[in-house]
């Protein structure tokens, strides 16, 4: 049993969407997770590293297609999917602030966008604030319209003892 | 949950990815594609078209036959694609068809493969986006003098043995060439002042080249496939003008896009065939669009069109099996979900994975998991379809589109781009706000309007 932060309802449920996305995914996954408050993207992605057998974050830069490609096949063998956590630096950043900072990472993502799991098995986050996605809509219309599901997981953080999803899932319940 | 079961989900869910594998060429899957355009209605035996016309790839390819037997043995063709409409897997039955007959030699490129398409292209770097796509394709085919000589090199010569001046120097070589055509403003600002005084020169830089790579094919004819002219990466506030150069390049420079020797088609942005639908006179009388699937009629109405809905069930059941996921609830399960993807194939994809996600907590879904999923899809689009508010309204109301305000042009072309809105054809090609905005669109203006 795993004993962490709590989501919220409403968060836990956005929280199982990316869990059971991230289990049901064989090949190469875009998922777009989205919270205002960072800790709350850093509980999931913590939760993501548990279920995980390799996890990198990364700032979204102009190599990010090469990094992907480098992480996915280091060992491509592995029955569960690497993730890569891609979020740009800063708190609270305005929309302005946090189109400059994905802007490197953008055309390439867009472009690559078929390539990515080519070099082996890949699950990616694309995570950060709710005006990502307008940023995500607006820049990459190609890579959005296939990124999914969009997981808003809300800004609830309770620091209180309760069984998580990814307890549940590992515990072989339902 | 059993592995047998979770595996059979996870392989339905694979097979469901939106951009997993073609169902056309190397690696592609065939026995997955539905002809939409000549689909067999089981329940009335009918051959339809569900998208309103008579089949793309035969009008396509049928238009370049006929032109192929004419003195010029030229034509071009403008190709309206929505995203995730299949624009892509019909271009390549267009290329499959046309290399079959053995009479014809198919290049095909994307123009993103050499501009950053943050903003429509001028003239200047369309003409060399062309010159590089062709050359290369070309290079590929076999074309000796194409081998020898590189595209970048030949291009770097052009620029600075017939362009330049002593006002306006060329800097770069032919390495730097195609970083600096991907990577923006000043290099496009240098091509300009280079070349905008001489179209004529520019014109002939490309003819030539397309004339030397016609002459290589010969006596076939060759075909240049033109693919991601229609997408642009700009901001709301900048896309509506970026279509309207887009618009402007193809409107003025018919005379340079009709290449010679050369049957070419060209994807453009589907905006451009409802606000310039006269620009088609230039390119072969008309302009391709290729529509979502019509599900229902045209709104305030909405009649739900039976084939659609039933050619969508189809499209599900080629890539899993319906009766072991929804048991007896097939029917309506699905019907709920082929309304809701709007016609839109991929759509339908990210509906069925979002039930696959549930499916694997509640086995077998129902009727319940279904709305669940189309209510978690539409919340990814609420945040979005807030700035167009207005011109939703108008366009779920039935209300015509035309005389539309500058900023609306620009809020219909960033709402067609983020499929906020769907095109449809029967008889007519005519709009309507996605299902998966639509309910939430009238709650929203009311609120907006209190406020």
């Amino acid at each position: 049993m795993s004993r962490t932060f709590f989501l919220g309802p409403a968060g836990e449920r956005q929280w199982r969407r990316l869990m059971d996305s991230y289990e049901l995914e064989r090949h190469r996954g875009v998922v777009i997770a989205l919270s205002s408050d960072r800790r709350v993207l850093s509980e999931c992605r913590r939760r993501l590293e548990e279920l995980a057998p390799r996890l990198l974050r990364t700032i979204p830069e102009r190599r990010v297609v090469e990094t992907i490609q480098e992480y996915a096949a280091a060992d491509p063998d592995t029955r569960s999917l690497p993730v890569i956590w891609i979020e740009a630096e800063g708190e609270k950043l305005a929309i302005e602030e946090l189109t400059a900072a994905w802007q490197a990472a953008l055309a390439p993502l867009n472009i690559a966008r078929e390539r990515l799991g080519d070099r082996g098995p890949v699950f990616l986050v694309l995570a950060g604030p709710l005006t990502l996605l307008k940023i995500l809509a607006e820049r990459t219309p190609d890579l959005w319209s296939v990124a999914n599901p969009v997981v808003q997981l809300g800004e609830t953080l309770e620091a209180e003892t309760r069984t998580t999803a990814a307890g549940v899932a590992a515990s072989g319940s339902p | 949950m059993e592995s047998k079961l979770l595996n059979l989900l996870a392989e339905w869910h694979g097979n469901c990815n939106p951009d997993g594998p073609a169902v056309i060429g190397e690696g592609g899957r065939p026995e997955w594609y539905v002809p939409l355009d000549a689909w067999r209605d089981p329940q009335s035996g009918e051959t339809i078209s569900l998208r309103g016309r008579p089949p793309l790839v035969p009008r396509m390819v049928g238009s370049i036959e006929f032109c192929s037997h004419q003195p010029a043995r030229r034509s071009a063709q403008l190709l309206a694609g929505f995203r995730g409409t299949g624009k892509t897997t019909e271009l390549g039955r267009v290329a499959d068809e046309l290399r079959q007959q053995g009479d014809f030699a198919v290049l095909r490129f994307s123009a993103e493969q050499y501009h950053h398409m943050s903003d429509a292209l001028t003239t200047e770097e369309l003409v060399l986006v062309l010159a590089a796509g062709i050359g290369e394709a070309a290079r590929d085919l076999g074309a000796p003098v194409l081998k020898t000589k590189s595209i970048w090199q030949r291009i770097a010569d052009f620029l600075f043995q017939e362009v330049q001046t002593q006002e306006v120097k060329v800097r770069w070589g032919p390495m730097e060439l195609k970083g600096l055509l991907k990577g923006g403003e000043d290099f496009r600002v240098d091509l300009h002042r280079l070349l905008g005084n001489k179209p004529d020169r520019l014109m002939n830089f490309l003819h030539d080249l397309v004339r030397e790579v016609a002459g290589f094919v010969a006596p076939g004819q060759l075909v240049v496939l033109v693919d991601g002219l229609e997408k642009y990466y700009a901001t709301t506030s900048r896309i509506g003008a970026a279509y309207e150069k887009v618009a402007d390049v193809f409107s003025h420079s018919a005379e340079l896009l009709r290449l010679p020797s050369c049957h070419v088609v060209y994807t453009v942005p589907p905006y451009l065939a409802f606000v310039n639908p006269g620009i088609s006179d230039r390119y072969e009388g008309s302009i391709h669009i290729l529509p979502s699937v019509r599900v229902h009629g045209s709104p305030p109405q909405r009649t739900p069109h039976g084939p659609g809905l039933r050619a969508l069930e189809e499209i599900l059941a080629r890539r899993l099996d319906l009766d072991r996921l929804f048991g007896e609830q097939r029917k309506t399960c699905v019907a709920e979900l082929a309304a809701a993807s709007g016609g839109h194939v991929r759509d339908l994809f990210h509906l069925m994975r979002e039930v696959l996600l549930l499916a694997k907590g509640r086995f077998p879904p129902g009727l319940n998991e279904v709305r669940e999923a189309v209510n978690l899809q539409a919340n990814a689009r609420d945040f979005l379809f807030r700035e167009s508010c207005d011109l939703l309204q108008k366009i779920a109301g039935g209300g015509t589109l035309h005389a539309l305000s500058r900023e609306e042009l620009g809020a219909l072309a960033n709402a067609m781009d983020q499929y906020l809105v769907l095109c449809y054809w029967n008889g007519r090609p005519w709009l309507d706000v996605h299902p998966l905005v639509a309910e939430r669109l009238g709650p929203f203006a009311a609120e907006a309007q209190k406020r």
